[in-house]
């Protein structure tokens, strides 16, 4: 076996893929969120800017390659999530957190998996457009509205974005201590940070959809 | 139903202060075989300055008096240093007092009329031997795997001979506290020995002395710790909020560090 097999063999060598995984996924959080909110700012826009992604020289490539992202994070997560209900077979009758996890630590395979939930009805939704909502002469922005008019649609993006800002209040700091970051002064400022960064993302997308529904609901 | 008599003072057993009644919730296990379950005890008289292993003692004693088989559970040194006591107390690893072991851990901590429930630590890795008593045994293979220096270091050095950074030396010493009782594993949501395995990682890595097997020691440790069904660390830091001898999760990462460094 090689030095390379041996690495992501062992627990250590797989948290660490999901560590880097994961730092990469919580920058793409941000920038997908803030490159959304241009929805503010009005149709054309928003248009313009999908144009510019999708005319981007290397959109396969970066697309292709975040499906990869996702796709090691994931099916890695459910690989240790699996391992680690497996080292406690009986569980205990009375145990309380001692301190130590927090809401986001402890859901994290269930965030995890709802999430696996949430891409594939996303992609169904906004890039393969192919729920009956969805007319196929739609541009970007009335793809979007079409789908948050809905306020079924806009409750559950809203959920998702709280679900999803509750697993990276963990994982942002997780990544680094995985990563074998610790700073007695620094990691407890990052912890603040990483719940920080999850209220950000939980708030911001969650705006972006309430925003659509109100403006393009049946009572907007 | 126990009666409770908080305001007499001390005339059982010799004990001075306080003394309370406790309801206890203990699990009981024939052997590694059986299906355990938990048996309900009532004691009374019980004095304040009692450690909670002297509770178990003074119920052992009232179980033999009953003719019933006392509840087998680990103990040793019972000054905080030996690491073979154990037991999940109401939720916590040793107990609810913050870096105390249960030996360590005083009657004084609950109040009169509680009720307590007493559980052996649970994990893939500890398999149970009997009621409160499981089988660490996977804790010394881990040792075995790596957790040693093995090459020559002579004999005695004159002191300074072998210059250590002050700092170095502090985290070592701070590292080699660990008692390997467990309770970082019992703690951890997913009962990951990785607290125990980086402390020892830590302490051998940060001296002179363990740095001809350091590469090798974490490679073998890491691998040791998935092959005994240990799990892996998502870093709640429950290990480090029960710990007795306050072991932190910078050992983790410096283990995390090292491991990547080993297969470089
Ligand atoms: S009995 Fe030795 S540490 Fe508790």
């Amino acid at each position: 076996m090689s030095a390379f097999d041996k690495f992501f063999k062992y627990s250590i060598g797989k948290k660490q893929v999901m560590g880097v995984l994961g730092l990469l996924l919580c920058g793409f959080a941000l920038v997908h969120m803030t490159g959304n909110f241009l929805v503010f700012r009005g149709e054309d826009q928003f248009n313009a800017y999908g144009e510019f992604l999708h005319h981007l020289p290397a959109f396969r490539f970066i697309e292709l390659s975040l499906a990869a992202l996702f796709i090691v994070h994931i099916v890695m997560g459910l690989v240790l999530a699996v391992q680690n209900s497996r080292a406690r077979p009986e569980g205990y009758a009375v145990k309380k957190a001692a301190g130590g996890a927090t809401l986001g630590s402890s859901t994290m395979a269930y965030t995890g998996t709802y999430f696996i939930l949430f891409l594939v009805l996303h992609l169904l939704n906004i890039r393969f457009g192919i729920l009956p909502q969805v007319a196929d002469s739609m541009e970007d922005y009335g793809i979007v509205a079409n789908v948050l008019a809905n306020p079924i649609w806009a409750t559950f993006y809203v959920v998702s974005a709280l679900v999803l800002g509750l697993h990276l209040s963990h994982g942002l700091q997780s990544s680094f201590q995985s990563l074998g970051f610790y700073d007695r002064e620094y990691t407890p400022l990052l912890k603040k940070i990483s719940i920080l960064y999850g209220i950000v993302i939980a708030v911001g997308y969650s705006a972006i959809a309430l925003f659509m529904l109100v403006k393009h609901g049946q009572g907007g | 139903m126990a009666t409770t008599n908080g305001s007499i003072n001390g005339h059982s057993d010799g004990h001075s202060g306080k003394t309370i009644a406790l309801h206890l919730q203990v699990w009981r296990q024939k052997n590694s075989t059986t299906k355990g379950h938990f048996e309900n005890y009532d004691l009374s008289g019980v004095s304040t300055e009692m450690s909670f292993l002297d509770m178990l003692d003074m119920l052992n004693e009232q179980l033999t008096h009953e003719g019933k088989e006392p509840v087998a559970f680990d103990h040793d040194c019972r000054e905080g240093i030996c690491g073979t006591c154990s037991l999940m107390i109401n939720g916590y690893a040793h107990g609810p007092d913050e870096h105390t072991t249960t030996c360590q851990t005083h009657i004084r901590s609950f109040s009169d009329g509680e009720t307590i429930v007493i559980e052996p630590w649970r994990a893939r890795a500890f398999p149970p031997i009997k009621d409160l008593v499981v089988d660490r045994t996977s804790f010394d293979l881990l040792i075995q795997a790596g957790g040693y220096v093995s090459v020559s270091t002579g004999g005695v050095p004159d002191g300074n001979a072998i210059a250590v950074a002050k700092e170095s030396s502090d985290k070592a010493m701070d590292a080699a506290a660990c008692i390997g009782c467990g309770a970082c594993v019992a703690a951890c949501p997913n009962a990951s020995a990785m607290l125990f395995a980086s402390a020892k990682i830590s302490h051998l890595a940060l001296l002179p002395q363990g740095q001809v097997e350091r590469k090798n020691r974490v490679a073998n440790m890491v691998r040791a710790m998935d092959e005994l069904g240990f799990g892996n660390c998502t870093n709640h830091g429950e290990c480090e909020a029960v710990c007795p001898k306050e072991i932190k999760m910078d050992n983790i990462a410096r283990m995390n560090r090292e491991y990547y460094f080993a297969a470089l």
